[in-house]
C-alpha cells in the first residue's frame, strides 16, 4: 500500500522548482548532491524522500527544463549530472513569479486579526 | 517527439535510472558509513531515507507520458497469462459473455437496419405520409390497428394539393401509378436520365416510365443506354426517360417502376378512396402546425361536399414512423430482454472473478506487498475482465452473424419492414467492441475493486487458509438479481407465447388444409372490359377444376389472412335512404362459385354463387351471419335487396354463410357481403383450390392450366393455405419465438450463477461441515442448510422478479392477443418453472454435502 500521507508538505511543483533553483544557484550537480543541497539550505526543515527526487527530474527532463550527461562524483562514483537549460532558467522565474504570489496571498491571510 | 523516442528506449532508461538511483544509495552510506554509523545499519539507514526505490523506479519512468498504453500493454499480457493458466475459468467467462454480446449485437443489428438508419430520402424527417381518418362509425376492426389511416379520394387529394400551405410539396400514388411531384417529394434525383416533365403527367401524356434500379439490372443488365428505349407495361409500350438509384422505393408502396397517373378532377369525383399520398414539409414548418392547417382544410372540405367528407378527417404521419411504427415497440422490448440476459450473463461472470478473486488473495496480497498500488491492482484486474469480454466479444459477434442469417431467412418478405438491410457492417462491429468495454466495467470492476482493497498483512497471515466471506453477500445480491430478470423474461416469454398460441388456435371458421393459392394480376391492356375479364376468370376456374386431383376451384379478390380487406357502403332498399355520410359499411368480397366450398365455409341458408349468375341476372349477394344479424336482426335477409357503392351498384341476397375470418387472425369476422366475380369482376384476384392430396404437389398443374388459357398470365406466391396463415403470424411468432430463445437462456445462466454460488460456498464450507459431522450432525440436516440457502435466493430472487414482472410486462399489453399482461396462470407457471430449474441447480451441492467424508474434509487443506 502507498503510504500518500508522507509527502502532504509539498505543493505540487515544489520540488521541481527548487530543484531548478539549486541548479541554478550552485551549477551542474549530481542527484544525490541535489538532494543534500535543498537539505542543508532548508536547514533540515524540509523532510523531503530522497527518492522522490528522481521522478521529479524525470519530468523536468521530459519538459526540457534541465538536461542530463554522465559524469563523474566527488566520491569517484559515476552518476549523471544535471544542469539547468536557457528553457529551465524561463520556467524557473515563472515558477518564483507564482509561487511569491501565492506565499504573500497565504501570508495575508494568515495574519489576519483575529476578532 | 523525445517522449516517443523514449518509448524504443525504455531498457536503457530503466537502465539509467537504475544506476543513479545504485549510485545515490551508495553515496548515502558511504557518508553515514563516515560519520561513524555501523555498514550494515548505514545500508539500512539509506534505503530507509530514500523510500521504496522499486515503487520509484516506477514513478520516474511514467513521468514519460507513453506508459499508460505501455502499462496496459503489460497488464494485458499478464492477464492473458493468468487466463492461458485457468483454461477452464477462461472458456466458462468467455462463453458467457459470447451468449450476452452476441444477443445484443444481433438485436442491434436488427434495430440499426430497421429503425435506426435513416430512410434514403434527404431530410426524410419531413415527408409525411398523408392518410384520410374515417369517422367512428365507419371504423370496424379490419381496418386493424391502422384504422385511422384511410386512403384518400382523388379529389380530396386534389384539394390538399390547392390548399395546404405547410407543404412545399405533395404527391399521389397507386401501386406505380404517381402524380407529378412524387420524385421531387421524396427527393430522390435520378440515376440516369431524367424523372416526369409536368407535360407528362397530364391527361393523354406520351407513355412514359422511370426504371427502379433492381428491374433495370433485371431487365437490362444495368446499361445505361436503356433510357430512350421502351418497355411494356400493361401490354402499352413505355418510352424509358430515368432509372432510379440503389435503394429507392418506398417499403410501404413497393414499385418496380413508375409510370405518370394523371387526375382529372371532373373524372374523379364519384371515385372512392384508394391513393396514398406522401408531402415534403416547407422547411421550419413542425408536424404539430402542418397537422392544425390540414383540420382547418379537412373542416371545410367537409362542409363543402357533405357526401363523401362529413364527419370525415386527415392525418398525418412521419414517413419513417409509418415504415416501423408497427414493429418498433416489439424491437425495443427484445433489446430490453437481450440486455436482461447480458446482465445475467455479466453477473455470472462478476460472481465467476469473485470466486477466483478470493483464490488468487495470496497472489494479490503479495502484489500489494511488493509495493503495487492500490490503482495498479485493479487494472491490472481490470485488464484480465477486458481480455475476457473481448473474447466474448468476438465469439458473440460470430453468434450474432449466425442468429441474423437465421432470423432474415426464417421470416417471409413483409413481415420485417428494411430486413434486408441487416448485415455485418462496421457499425455492428464497433458496437459490440463498445458494449465489450463497458461489459468489463459492468462485471470487472466490482470483484477488482473488493479485492484490492485485500489487507496485504492479513491475506499472508492467512496462510493456506483460504479468506471466506468476502463478496459472499454480494453474491448472493448478484444471483437474486438473476432470478429476478430471468423471471421478468420468462414471464414476457409465456405472455407472448400464450398470445401467439391464442392467435394460431383461433376459431377461424374456415379450413387451411389442403387448399393451394396463387395470386394473379389480370392486364387492363387484354382484359379491359368487363365482360370479358368475368369471363377470362371463369375459364381460369374452370380449367382447374377440370384438373385431375382438384376437388372445387374458385377465386377471390383478395386472398384471407393477407392483412388487407375491401369494404364499402351500401343501404337496404326496403328502408328509407339514409342521410349522407350515415351509410352503414361492411366488407365487400368478390368471389367465384364454389368458393365457401373450398374454404369450408358453411353455407347456413340459401345458395352458392353458380354459373346462372351473370351480367344478364340480378347480382346476387351472400352475405355472413355477422351482416345478417348486424343489420337484419330478428328478421329474414332472405331475398331482401341492397344498394351498393361498388362496380355492382345492387343486389339481392341469396344466401347466408357461417362467420370466417377475413384479414387476419387475430381480426374478429365482421359483417361481410360477397358477391360474384362474373357480376363484377376486378382486376387483382387469387386462386383458390381444394386438392386432394398434398395443396403443393398441384401448383404446377394448377400453373399451367392457367397459362392454357392466357400464356403471358403473370403468377405470384404459389403457396398452400398453411403458409399463407403461417406467414400472416410470421412476427408474432419471431417475437415469441426470439423472447422463448432469450428467456431461457437468461434462466440457464441464472441457474448456472445459482449453482455456482452453492457449489462454492459448500466447498469452502468442506472442513465446517466435516466437523459438524464428526460432532455428530445430522446429515440430512446439512443437506436441508444448503436447500434451504438455495429456496432463500430463489424466494428472493422471485419476489423481486414477480414485481418487476407486474410493472414490466405492461409493455407488452400492445402485442398481446387475449391475453392480460398479468395473467396470473402464466405468472404462476414461469414462478414454477424457474423454482424447479432452481432446485435442479440447488441438487448438485446437496449432492456433495450429503457425500462429505468427516475424516478425509478434516484432513482436507
Amino acid at each position: 500500500m502507498e503510504k500518500e500521507d508522507a509527502r502532504r508538505d509539498l505543493f505540487p511543483g515544489a520540488l521541481e522548482m527548487m530543484v531548478l533553483q539549486t541548479l541554478r544557484g550552485r551549477g551542474p550537480l549530481h542527484g544525490y548532491a541535489i538532494a543534500q543541497n535543498i537539505r542543508q539550505t532548508s536547514g533540515d526543515l524540509l523532510q523531503i524522500e530522497e527518492g522522490t527526487l528522481y521522478p521529479a527530474l524525470q519530468r523536468l527532463l521530459r519538459e526540457g527544463w534541465v538536461a542530463a550527461e554522465w559524469g563523474i562524483s566527488a566520491r569517484n562514483r559515476k552518476v549523471r549530472i544535471y544542469r539547468i537549460t536557457p528553457a529551465g532558467r524561463k520556467q524557473l522565474e515563472r515558477e518564483r513569479e507564482l509561487f511569491e504570489n501565492m506565499h504573500a496571498g497565504i501570508s495575508r491571510v494568515m495574519r489576519m486579526v483575529e476578532s | 517527439m523525445r517522449r516517443f523516442l523514449q518509448l524504443f528506449h525504455r531498457p536503457r532508461l530503466d537502465r539509467e535510472i537504475a544506476g543513479e538511483i545504485a549510485a545515490h544509495l551508495e553515496e548515502k552510506t558511504e557518508e553515514l558509513i563516515e560519520s561513524g554509523m555501523e555498514p550494515a545499519e548505514a545500508r539500512l539507514a539509506a534505503r530507509a531515507q530514500f523510500g521504496n526505490s522499486t515503487a520509484i523506479l516506477e514513478n520516474s519512468r511514467e513521468m514519460w507520458r507513453f506508459t499508460a498504453i505501455e502499462t496496459l500493454l503489460r497488464d494485458l499480457r499478464i492477464g492473458a497469462r493468468a487466463l492461458r493458466h485457468a483454461p477452464l475459468f477462461t472458456a466458462a467467462a468467455a462463453a458467457t459473455l459470447a451468449l450476452g454480446i452476441g444477443a445484443n449485437t444481433a438485436m442491434f443489428s436488427l434495430i440499426d437496419a430497421v429503425l435506426l438508419r435513416p430512410l434514403p430520402f434527404p431530410e426524410s424527417r419531413r415527408i409525411m405520409v398523408v392518410w384520410e381518418r374515417p369517422p367512428k362509425s365507419v371504423v370496424t376492426a379490419s381496418l386493424g390497428t391502422r384504422h385511422h389511416q384511410n386512403p384518400v379520394s382523388p379529389v380530396n387529394f386534389l384539394d390538399w394539393r390547392d390548399r395546404m400551405r405547410s407543404f412545399e410539396g405533395i404527391a399521389a400514388l397507386n401501386g406505380p401509378l404517381v402524380t407529378s411531384e412524387f420524385f421531387h417529394v421524396l427527393g430522390v434525383r435520378p440515376l440516369l436520365g431524367r424523372t416526369f416533365a409536368a407535360s407528362e403527367c397530364g391527361p393523354n401524356g406520351p407513355p412514359v416510365a422511370v426504371l427502379g434500379y433492381n428491374l433495370w439490372h433485371r431487365q437490362f443488365g444495368g446499361d445505361p443506354a436503356a433510357v430512350g428505349r421502351t418497355i411494356r407495361i400493361l401490354d402499352v409500350p413505355h418510352t424509358i426517360v430515368g432509372v432510379m438509384p440503389e435503394g429507392f422505393d418506398l417499403p410501404f408502396a413497393h414499385a418496380d417502376f413508375w409510370i405518370p397517373m394523371p387526375i382529372d378532377r371532373a373524372a374523379a369525383e364519384d371515385e372512392g378512396r384508394y391513393l396514398t399520398v406522401i408531402a415534403r414539409l416547407r422547411p421550419g414548418v413542425s408536424v404539430a402546425r402542418a397537422q392544425a392547417e390540414l383540420d382547418g382544410v379537412a373542416r371545410r372540405m367537409a362542409v363543402e361536399r357533405p357526401v363523401t367528407n362529413r364527419d370525415w378527417g386527415a392525418g398525418m404521419v412521419p414517413i419513417d414512423e409509418q415504415v416501423t411504427g408497427e414493429v418498433a415497440p416489439a424491437l425495443w422490448l427484445l433489446f430490453g430482454a437481450v440486455t436482461f440476459v447480458l446482465l445475467i450473463a455479466a453477473g455470472n461472470v462478476a460472481n465467476l472473478l469473485m470466486m477466483r478473486g478470493a483464490q488468487r488473495q495470496r497472489e494479490i496480497a503479495l502484489r500489494a506487498a511488493l509495493g503495487a498500488g492500490r490503482g495498479r491492482i485493479v487494472s491490472q484486474l481490470l485488464s484480465e475482465s477486458l481480455l475476457l469480454s473481448l473474447a466474448g466479444g468476438v465469439l458473440g459477434v460470430g453468434l450474432a452473424v449466425g442468429g441474423l442469417r437465421a432470423i432474415t431467412a426464417s421470416l417471409p418478405t413483409l413481415a420485417l419492414p428494411r430486413v434486408e438491410n441487416v448485415h455485418v457492417d462496421a457499425r455492428m462491429l464497433l458496437f459490440s467492441f463498445a458494449l465489450s468495454l463497458v461489459t468489463t466495467l459492468v462485471f470487472g470492476l466490482a470483484p477488482a475493486l473488493t479485492f484490492a482493497r485485500t489487507d496485504p498483512n492479513a491475506a499472508l497471515k492467512l496462510g493456506n487458509q483460504r479468506a471466506t466471506g468476502r463478496g459472499g453477500r454480494f453474491r448472493a445480491l448478484l444471483v437474486v438479481v438473476e432470478v429476478a430478470l430471468s423471471l421478468v423474461l420468462l414471464a414476457g416469454a409465456g405472455l407472448l407465447a400464450r398470445s401467439f398460441l391464442n392467435q394460431i388456435g383461433v376459431s377461424r371458421g374456415f379450413r387451411i388444409d389442403r387448399i393451394l393459392t396463387m395470386r394473379m394480376f389480370f392486364s387492363p391492356g387484354r382484359y379491359w372490359d368487363d365482360r370479358r375479364r368475368g369471363r377470362y376468370v371463369d375459364e381460369i376456374v374452370h380449367r382447374v377444376r377440370g384438373l385431375p386431383g382438384v376437388e372445387a376451384a374458385s377465386s377471390v379478390n383478395l386472398l384471407p389472412m393477407t392483412g388487407v380487406v375491401s369494404g364499402s357502403g351500401f343501404r337496404r332498399m326496403d328502408r328509407p335512404e339514409p342521410a349522407p355520410g350515415t351509410q352503414p359499411t361492411a366488407d365487400f368480397v368478390v368471389v367465384s362459385p364454389q368458393y365457401f366450398q373450398v374454404m369450408g365455409i358453411p353455407l347456413e341458408h340459401g345458395r352458392d354463387f353458380d354459373e346462372h349468375d351473370t351480367m344478364a341476372t340480378e347480382p346476387a349477394v351472400v352475405v355472413n351471419r355477422a351482416f345478417a344479424d348486424k343489420f337484419f336482426p330478428g328478421e329474414n335477409p332472405m331475398g331482401k335487396r341492397l344498394g351498393l357503392n361498388w362496380n355492382v351498384t345492387h343486389g339481392v341476397i341469396v344466401g347466408i354463410c357461417a362467420n370466417a375470418r377475413q384479414t387476419s387472425l387475430v381480426v374478429a369476422p365482421q359483417a361481410t357481403l360477397f358477391l360474384a366475380q362474373a357480376q363484377g369482376p376486378m382486376y387483382i384476384g387469387a386462386l383458390v383450390v381444394r386438392t386432394r392430396l398434398a395443396p403443393l404437389a398441384m401448383a404446377r398443374a394448377v400453373q399451367e392450366a392457367v397459362r392454357t388459357v392466357d400464356p403471358e398470365q403473370e403468377i405470384s406466391d404459389v403457396e398452400s393455405m398453411e403458409q399463407v396463415v403461417a406467414q400472416s403470424v410470421a412476427r408474432p411468432r419471431l417475437e415469441s419465438v426470439l423472447l422463448a430463445i432469450f428467456a431461457v437462456l437468461a434462466t440457464v445462466l441464472a441457474a448456472i450463477g445459482l449453482y455456482g454460488v452453492l457449489a462454492y460456498s459448500v466447498t469452502q464450507r468442506t472442513r465446517e461441515i466435516g466437523i459438524r459431522m464428526a460432532l455428530g450432525a445430522d446429515r440430512s440436516q446439512l443437506v436441508r442448510g444448503v436447500v434451504r440457502d438455495a429456496f432463500g435466493l430463489m424466494l428472493a430472487g422471485l419476489v423481486a422478479g414477480l414485481a418487476a414482472s407486474l410493472v414490466l410486462t405492461r409493455l407488452l399489453a400492445s402485442l398481446l392477443y387475449e391475453v392480460k399482461p398479468t395473467d396470473p396462470p402464466t405468472l404462476l407457471a414461469v414462478c414454477g418453472l424457474l423454482l424447479l430449474v432452481g432446485v435442479c441447480a440447488a441438487w448438485i451441492p446437496a449432492r456433495r454435502v450429503a457425500a462429505v467424508d468427516p475424516v478425509r474434509s478434516l484432513r482436507w487443506e
